[in-house]
């Protein structure tokens, strides 16, 4: 009897306090907004790249000349961010007229020098920043006045204004005194300045009360890192965060009633690239069967939960500059698949390919590989499965020779959501992602749409894009959905066009 | 050895020892310098996926890897040598640095680990010996089996399940605070509380079988004394040497229980490191891991040495 009674309170006692330190260390101040991510950035680098996870802290920190934003009716167009607003002075030279008394937290002016400075160390290839391909057709800055700056560029691209939305402006007299310091504890003039930096793991911001923007209504707000999905969610459904990313798509049911689920379909596409220049897959009927032998409808549903759509025949899903709405999906037609290979002289079984694909940074991806393999081998064509890792991966996209036959891949249009990106692959000669495809016709239509301007000479690029579908050196996938899920208190929460999240008009009720 | 009449016998083990470390890394660094360099680019990683070839290239530069291998090969000897191991591919710091920044997470983890475990084996193991064929004694048996046949990662997230979203006691990520160790160091203990367990009843049901403890008996000592004092004794040797082998394992090795808890340890730190070819990152990484299993292998060897006289003799 004494004995239970002093185990009880012993029990009780340590309930208690570890009750009470809980509620202390983890679950404390309400006006803190906590975000789970699957990654951060290695560093707070505004130069190395306009892509999650680089682009989510960035985002949170620096301001951009301008910005990309959606329109009532689902299109894309740029806004003014740091400038308010701009024009085109001749084919290649672009004036920007800046807003009038804006400063950085430490009080630096962000005028037309600090843009200038910004822009210069970002083209100077000595410092190998990420970003300096995305802005190489940059050719040169000049300042006007302190609040007009002026961009010149190698080529008249329509546009231009927008792919200023990658360029983040950073304070010059602090960065320039040594960068590397400087992205330790960086300085902008975003919505948020940095209160804690550990790369890689969290990342705790405050409100910058001098912000070219909108102010930020929490007090607050903490990225984490939890690389594990289930931890995340783990992590959201004990109130340990508010907000989580990259929320798998089978994990949604058991979710959706509990919180809120935000989704928008990612700017860009995965999808395989087939084309060869020997082989098989040299042969058009071959590369349209594969096409016709995949069901991404039932990819959609199955692996994605629904979530995310079926790419139309292009990368590019619909928003996008560049997006071509007369072309359309291969249907799912395995038996014209069997005819088309059996025309171009294979017989069911004949063909066998190797297959790459990435393995854990891209949504789902063995999941959508395994399931097109599968489909695949309905038709009589079979593969080899080979999942790479990030860093074989990039250098299998760059080098033909390190590539299968099949090769899946993920490509975002982001932060410019403009269809350049992807149509230059089927560029002849192209180098990024060098497949050895050429189509003089396409050539020709991409050049007349960039000299036209992006909006003007779609019909151009659309005439090319088709063209492109009927020679299907791409077997064309599904737009990945960017998924989160939050807290049924949370309001506020809300993603770019890009699908890069924004959190100043976040705030956590009770 | 003849060397042992010239040199005293502290600075020869003390040189040994040195040069057998010295080995060691040298040979890890060398591994890994061309395992690493098999596939995978970082410079691809680094530059984006706009970017040219050209500027591909810049990058690979930057890095210092556009020189042939062999060359590539001497001066990270030479670097290494000199303990530099230049800036961090992905972090822009010095490799070092971050390795270092890792480290207080990475030995609370592992030594928590350890020392929950040994607190559950040592008893269970000697309770299991001594209560051999009893009800008890078999039902720590079995549960053995379960500690050690059940994966970390499952665990980890059972036990997140159960106490972080269950019963909101204990947090399930990160190394906030005191409450942030324990759900890790559970994980991570289970596995070698079990396998310590039947370690020890095993060498514990060795020792009891043993002559001197029938005289210890015979002469009257009551059976705590017998037990810990005589029997434990003996037990402890390979127990501990088998606690500093595993602690070699954990400290770099945690990688699951860190991924499942978000625990900023060295192990995930590597892991990224090797995944984006950041190669001064995981020659930093291996380095710190060698030199810390290297001084806990000694500091277990010195806990032998006092605890049994027999291996006081030199080499």
């Amino acid at each position: 009897m004494k004995k239970s009674t002093a185990r009880a309170g012993i029990l009780a006692v340590v309930a208690g306090v570890l009750m009470a330190a809980s509620t202390f260390t983890a679950y404390g101040q309400d006006s803190t907004v906590r975000v789970a991510f699957g990654a951060l950035p290695a560093v707070l680098d505004p130069f190395q790249a306009a892509t999650p996870p680089y682009s989510i802290a960035n985002r949170a920190i620096y301001s951009y000349v301008t910005q990309v934003s959606a329109t009532p009716d689902g299109k894309v167009e740029t806004t003014p961010g740091i400038a308010e607003s701009w024009s085109q002075i001749n084919p290649t030279t672009w004036e920007f007229k800046l807003r009038a008394g804006l400063a950085f937290s430490n009080g630096e002016p962000l005028d037309a020098a600090a843009v200038k400075a910004s822009a210069d160390y970002l083209l100077n290839p000595e410092n190998a920043k990420g970003l300096l391909g995305a802005l190489s057709m940059i050719a040169g800055v000049t300042v006007v006045d302190a609040a007009t700056v002026r961009f010149e560029t190698k080529t008249p691209d329509g546009i231009f204004p927008r792919r200023l939305a990658a360029l983040a402006v950073v304070p010059p007299v602090a960065f320039m005194a040594d960068p590397q310091k400087f992205m330790a504890a960086p300085i902008g003039s975003g919505p948020w300045m940095v209160e804690k930096w550990v790369p890689n793991e969290s990342l705790t911001l405050v409100p910058n009360p001098d912000t070219v923007g909108a102010e930020p209504k929490s007090d607050r707000l903490e990225f984490r890192a939890i690389p594990e999905a289930s931890g995340r969610i783990a992590a959201l459904q004990s109130g340990g965060v508010d907000i989580a990313q990259g929320i798998p798509s089978d994990q949604v049911a058991s979710l959706i009633n509990d919180f809120n689920i935000v989704d928008k379909v990612e700017p860009g596409s995965w999808q395989m690239t087939i084309y060869q220049e020997a082989g098989p897959l040299n042969d058009k009927r071959v590369r349209q069967a594969l096409n016709y032998a995949v069901d991404k409808e039932l990819l959609l549903e199955a692996v994605m939960g629904g979530y995310g759509a079926v790419s139309q025949g292009q990368v590019v899903p619909e928003g996008v500059t560049g997006y071509c709405p007369d072309v359309k999906a291969y249907p799912y037609d395995p038996e014209k698949a069997k005819a088309l290979l059996a025309e171009a002289g294979y017989a069911p079984g004949e063909l066998t390919f190797d297959f790459q694909s990435p393995s854990g940074f891209v949504t789902n991806d063995r999941a959508l590989a395994e399931a097109t393999a599968a489909m695949l081998s309905e038709v009589g064509v079979n593969t080899n499965i080979k999942f790479l890792e990030l860093s074989t991966f990039q250098d299998a996209y760059r080098n033909q020779s390190k590539r299968a036959p099949i090769f899946a891949w993920r490509l975002t249009t982001a932060p410019f959501m403009t269809a350049d990106l992807s149509a230059r692959w089927y560029l002849s000669g192209a180098t990024t992602h060098p497949t050895g495809y050429s189509n003089p016709q396409f050539d020709q239509d991409y050049a007349t749409w960039q000299s036209e301007g992006e909006e003007k000479g779609l019909a151009a690029l659309c005439n090319g894009i088709a063209l492109v579908r009927e020679d299907a050196p791409t077997l064309f996938g599904l737009n990945l959905p960017v998924l989160y899920a939050s807290n049924k208190n949370v309001t506020g929460f809300e993603l770019g066009v890009e699908g890069d999240p924004r959190f100043e008009a976040v705030e956590v009720g009770n | 050895m003849p060397m042992n009449t010239q040199l005293p016998e502290w600075l020869f083990v003390g040189l040994r020892t040195l040069a057998s470390f010295v080995v060691v890394v040298w040979g890890l660094s060398t591994l890994l310098f061309f395992i690493l360099r098999i596939n995978g680019d970082p410079a691809a990683l680094l530059a984006g996926p706009y970017a040219t070839p050209d500027q591909v290239g810049l990058v690979r530069r930057e890095l210092g890897l556009d020189s042939s291998l062999f060359v590539q090969y001497i001066t990270f000897l030479g670097d290494t040598a000199r303990l530099h191991f230049g800036d961090s591919y992905q972090l822009r710091q010095p490799a070092l640095n971050a390795v270092l920044d890792r480290v207080p997470a990475s030995l609370l983890l592992a030594f928590a680990g350890i020392a929950l475990a040994a607190l559950i084996a040592i008893p269970a193991g000697i309770y299991a010996a001594v209560h051999r064929g009893s009800k008890r004694g078999q039902l720590i048996v079995a549960l053995t089996l379960v500690g050690q046949s059940v994966p970390g990662f499952v665990l980890g997230v059972l036990l997140i399940r159960w106490f972080s979203v269950g019963i909101p006691i204990f947090p399930s990520f990160g190394f906030d605070g005191p409450l942030s160790l324990v759900l890790p160091t559970v994980t991570f203990a289970a596995f070698l509380a079990a396998r310590q367990t039947r370690l020890i009843r095993t060498y514990m049901l060795e020792e009891l079988s043993r002559d001197y403890i029938m005289v210890a008996q015979a002469n009257g000592y009551g059976p705590f004394r017998v037990l810990f004092k005589h029997a434990l004794r003996n037990v402890a040797i390979p127990v501990i040497a088998l606690l500093g082998i595993d602690f070699g394992v954990y400290f770099g090795g945690a990688v699951i229980v860190e991924v499942v808890f978000a625990w900023p340890g060295i192990g995930r730190l590597m892991v990224d490191g090797v995944l984006q070819r950041d190669f001064p990152l995981v020659q930093a990484a291996i380095f710190v891991i060698a030199v810390t299993v290297f001084i806990v292998s000694r500091l277990v060897d010195l806990v032998s040495n006092q605890i049994d006289p027999r291996l006081r003799t030199s080499a």
